[in-house]
């Protein structure tokens, strides 16, 4: 129940951020909530790490089996603390960084929804109420990145990455759907792995699930929207595209791997996609000069960092990336706040224009320096830790995805490394900025600061959290109990010896970056590269065309057209279905005879005449002599029922012609004779083919026909000798008073038109 | 003969479908007769044909002697003739009240769901000054 009210009370703050006033102590009053829920969040985790997690769970669909779970264990918790520790921080730097401008309600409202629906993803227990939760955040996220909703970019990047997560949002549905197939089961915590290696869907669980996981967390190559974010103001990128929402594919990936991570295609599809991310990430945002942009692309190969190591999944791969989790989100949250900050401070973000800052924003220089720190791995930070562990991994695991996983971070650690040095470029040299600069206030200060002290004090301190949250958490994703010992300094080894390599070429790299990466950039900006925003271009631009294209050629709002495509969709089903048939068609047919032929004959010839004459008496003659000319063949093939039916109706028919049509202008066939080629041509071909019909319906009985029960009972039963007339008025009365009311409601629709003089104005 | 009614058939489909396919209004309730008298042969026909052999029960049996015609497809068409009838009158009706209404039985023409307003007199800005 408490699970219930913390995620509550979140949703509960968000009218409270509507409707409070635009003060300095609204951002703390707002943070105090998701506090409140952090602390709660702590007061669970020994019941984790005992492994007797807090579940609560309610009827949703009880006919489906689809249930509101919560469970609240050491994954789901290591996860929680993140999105409510960081939440308040980020509520506290918000209000500052908007200063009292418009729209800051609005913003915190949108923040607090976002971090009670990402709190539902990581607690839910139910596939079903972790999908509502996802897509609640996508839906939140595209908010927040419109937030500035007048700038065309911030609308355009928002629609960019709600369709790109919006689509794997829904290959994830399918996939947690089928995945509860396979499984037997939509609670996570009750599905087994060999119940879902041994179902034939496993696969396709598989691939729609990553599909899902990959969107969101901006993987290659679904990774373009995640740059585009951030058109976001600075506290929505710190926190979603950084700290927790680019994180729920991972947390996915994590939550399923004791499900999925025995399956034979995890490794390799989950190892390969996080490699290409990670080295794609570190690659490009060497290139970028914009601090955001920067601080965006190291973040997607963070996030291939996480997803290469969960893919790995050995034992040792999967605490590196419970420790990677918690740094990263530290160090990232604390630079990006900072980049916000040296925004505020300056009125730029473009490295090459700032220079000498650190006099000027001394608390900022100190994020900065820790958070860069932590970007290049190497010294005193949590995130350091959790990368030498990650080289062990690759060490150990000898195989070779653990090569390429090995080869990836040595690489992407010497290029994250440059970043970082890019990062504290605008603190060194001369003093330049386009404004003045001045430190931030200490609501701008006191979020980064305290995420920068603590991914220092965390590495200095482990013992604090390696039993408490990483080990539970390392041990929900390996589904098995994991001992957990962290250690900043593991004396001298093979993993440090490549960590020191690594951040030494990157040290070098980071000073040349300019004169280095202008051929690749000059490669990357070049009109042909296909880069990914280009490429959703084109699908995006192309889908429009398409759409315009079909609505030209098939919506043409013209009756005659809708008719055209109906029948040559007709036709071509109905010989689809009669060459699958492939059956012959029976041939003791009765011999004509001559009088017999001249009926038909002259059925042809009065439709002919129809077709043909332009004259309104010889088109009313000829449908007459259809008309009677059926009723002809009735009379002859023993239906003299219907042929005085025929001959009654066919006399009101030719009447109500004459009297009508004289009151028509003359028969004019109008359009060129092209179009009466072509509708010929449609109309000959479903004649062709319904003639092919009857004879193939001829002589091909499927089931008893209930006719014989007709013969037999017609008389026993209802006491009559014409079978067609006792069915009429006596088995079938009810189908035949409703003819009646047919014949008699168009027979109102006739007078009412006929009567009507002119329409009411 | 199921050959030639067959043919029969398809021949009152396609006139009548071109019909359908036509721009002028009265040659649309042409086409909607053919096909209504296509429709009910064909039904006849695929039923089979029995020459001169109708449904009746003869005098002194009890029950429908067998190489009789179907009944029920009779029963289906006898209603399929009085509606299509009743279809026919009111297409009819629609289609003088469309060409009293609208001035023109040219189908193209039917591009607005309510009639023009009547016209009124334009004000110029000389007549405001």
């Amino acid at each position: 129940m408490g699970l219930v009210v913390a995620i509550a009370a979140v949703f509960l703050a968000v009218p409270l951020a509507l409707l409070l006033p635009a003060r300095r102590w609204r951002g703390l009053l707002l943070a105090a909530v998701p506090a409140g829920v952090f602390a709660y969040f702590v007061s669970l985790l020994d019941r984790a790490a005992e492994g007797r997690p807090l579940t609560w769970s309610a009827e949703w669909f009880p006919s489906l089996g689809v249930e509101l779970a919560l469970r609240a264990d050491g994954l789901a918790l290591l996860f929680g603390l993140l999105i409510a520790g960081i939440g308040a921080f980020i509520l506290v730097y918000a209000e500052a960084y908007m200063a009292g401008k418009p729209g800051a309600g609005r913003l915190e409202a949108t923040l607090l929804a976002f971090m009670g629906a990402m709190l539902g993803v990581v607690f839910a227990d139910d596939v079903i109420t972790l999908f509502v939760a996802w897509e609640l955040t996508s839906v939140t996220s595209f908010l927040l990145i419109s937030f500035e909703q007048e700038k065309l970019k911030a609308r355009k990047a928002a629609v960019q990455a709600l369709l790109v997560t919006g689509a794997g949002g829904l290959a994830l549905l399918a996939g947690l759907v089928v995945l509860g197939q396979a499984a037997g089961t939509y609670r996570i915590s009750a599905m087994s792995a060999e119940a879902v290696a041994g179902s034939s869907l496993a696969t396709g669980a598989l691939v729609l699930v990553l599909l899902g996981a990959f969107t969101k967390s901006a993987q290659v190559p679904f990774h373009f929207w995640l740059p585009g974010a951030m058109a976001a103001p600075t506290p929505v990128s710190a926190y979603l595209h950084s700290a927790t929402m680019v994180k729920a594919g991972v947390y996915l990936l994590a939550r399923l791997h004791p499900v999925l991570g025995e399956l034979e295609g995890w490794r390799p599809a989950v190892v390969s996609v996080g490699a290409a991310t990670l080295a794609v990430g570190a690659f490009v945002a060497v290139h970028e000069r914009d601090l955001k942009r920067i601080l965006a692309f190291t973040t997607v190969g963070a996030l291939g960092f996480l997803t290469m190591l969960l893919g790995l999944g050995t034992e040792l791969a999967i605490k590196a990336a419970m420790v990677f989790v918690v740094g990263h989100a530290l160090y990232k949250g604390a630079l990006f706040m900072a980049a916000g900050a040296i925004d505020h401070g300056t009125g730029t973000r473009m490295v090459d224009e700032l220079g000498g800052l650190r006099r000027a924003m001394p608390w900022t220089f100190a994020v900065v320096a820790a958070g860069s720190v932590g970007l290049a791995g190497f010294g005193p930070v949590l995130a350091f830790i959790g990368k030498e562990a990650a080289l062990e991994a690759g060490l150990e695991d000898g195989g070779a995805a653990g090569g390429w996983a090995l080869a990836a971070i040595v690489a992407s650690g010497a290029l994250f490394t440059a970043a970082a040095v890019v990062l504290l470029r605008p603190f060194f040299g001369a003093e330049r900025a386009p404004g003045h600069p001045h430190e931030g206030s200490a609501g701008l200060l006191a979020g980064p600061l305290a995420l920068g002290a603590l991914s220092i004090g965390l590495a200095l301190a482990p013992g604090v959290i390696e039993g408490r949250l990483i080990a539970p958490a390392a041990a929900a994703v390996a589904g098995e109990p994991v001992k957990v010992s962290l250690k900043l300094w593991h004396g001298f080894n093979t993993a440090l010896g490549l960590s020191a390599l690594s951040v030494g070429g990157g040290v070098l790299l980071g000073l040349g970056v300019r004169r280095l990466t202008a051929p690749t950039g000059r490669l990357m900006g070049a009109r042909w590269f296909p880069s990914g925003p280009k490429v959703y271009d084109w699908l995006y631009y192309g889908m429009q065309r398409l759409a315009r294209f079909h609505t030209v050629w098939v919506q043409r709002g013209y009756l005659r057209g809708y008719i055209a495509v109906v029948l040559l969709t007709f036709v071509g089903l109905a010989w689809a279905a009669l060459v699958r048939w492939g059956g012959s068609i029976e041939r003791d047919w009765l011999t004509p005879a001559f009088y017999e032929a001249a009926v038909a004959a002259t059925i042809v010839a009065g439709a002919t005449t129809a077709i043909v004459h332009m004259s309104r008496l010889a088109a009313v003659t000829a449908l007459g002599a259809v008309g009677f000319g059926v009723a002809i063949v009735y009379a002859l093939f023993g239906a003299p029922d219907l042929a005085l039916t025929q001959i009654v109706m066919e006399t009101l028919t030719v009447m109500l012609f004459v009297l009508v049509f004289y009151r028509l202008p003359k028969l004019v066939d109008r359009g060129p004779m092209r179009r009466r080629l072509r509708d010929g041509a449609i109309a000959l071909a479903v004649g062709v083919t319904m003639t092919v019909l009857v004879l193939a319906s001829l002589g091909h009985q499927q089931g008893q026909p209930i006719s014989s029960y007709f013969g037999e009972t017609a008389y026993l039963e209802a006491f009559g000798k014409n079978v067609v007339n006792v069915i009429l008025v006596d088995f079938r009365a009810l189908d035949t008073l409703g003819e009646i009311v047919v014949l008699g409601t168009a027979a109102f629709g006739v007078f009412a038109l006929l009567r009507v003089r002119r329409w009411s104005r | 003969m199921e050959l030639l009614l067959a043919v029969t058939v398809g021949w009152l489909y396609a006139c009548g479908l071109y019909l359908l396919l036509r721009r002028t209004l009265a040659q649309v309730v042409i086409g909607l007769a053919l096909l209504t008298n296509g429709t009910n042969l064909l039904i006849f026909v695929a039923a089979g044909l029995v020459r001169g052999e109708p449904p009746l029960i003869g005098d002194g049996e009890e029950v429908l002697a067998a190489g009789t015609a179907d009944p029920l497809p009779q029963a289906l068409i006898l209603t399929a003739i009085v509606i299509g009838f009743a279809i026919q009158a009111f297409a009819m009706a629609l289609a003088y009240r469309v060409y009293r209404s609208v001035g023109s039985d040219d189908i193209d023409a039917l591009t607005t769901t309510e009639p023009p307003p009547p016209p009124v007199a334009v004000q110029t800005a000389e007549g405001d000054a």
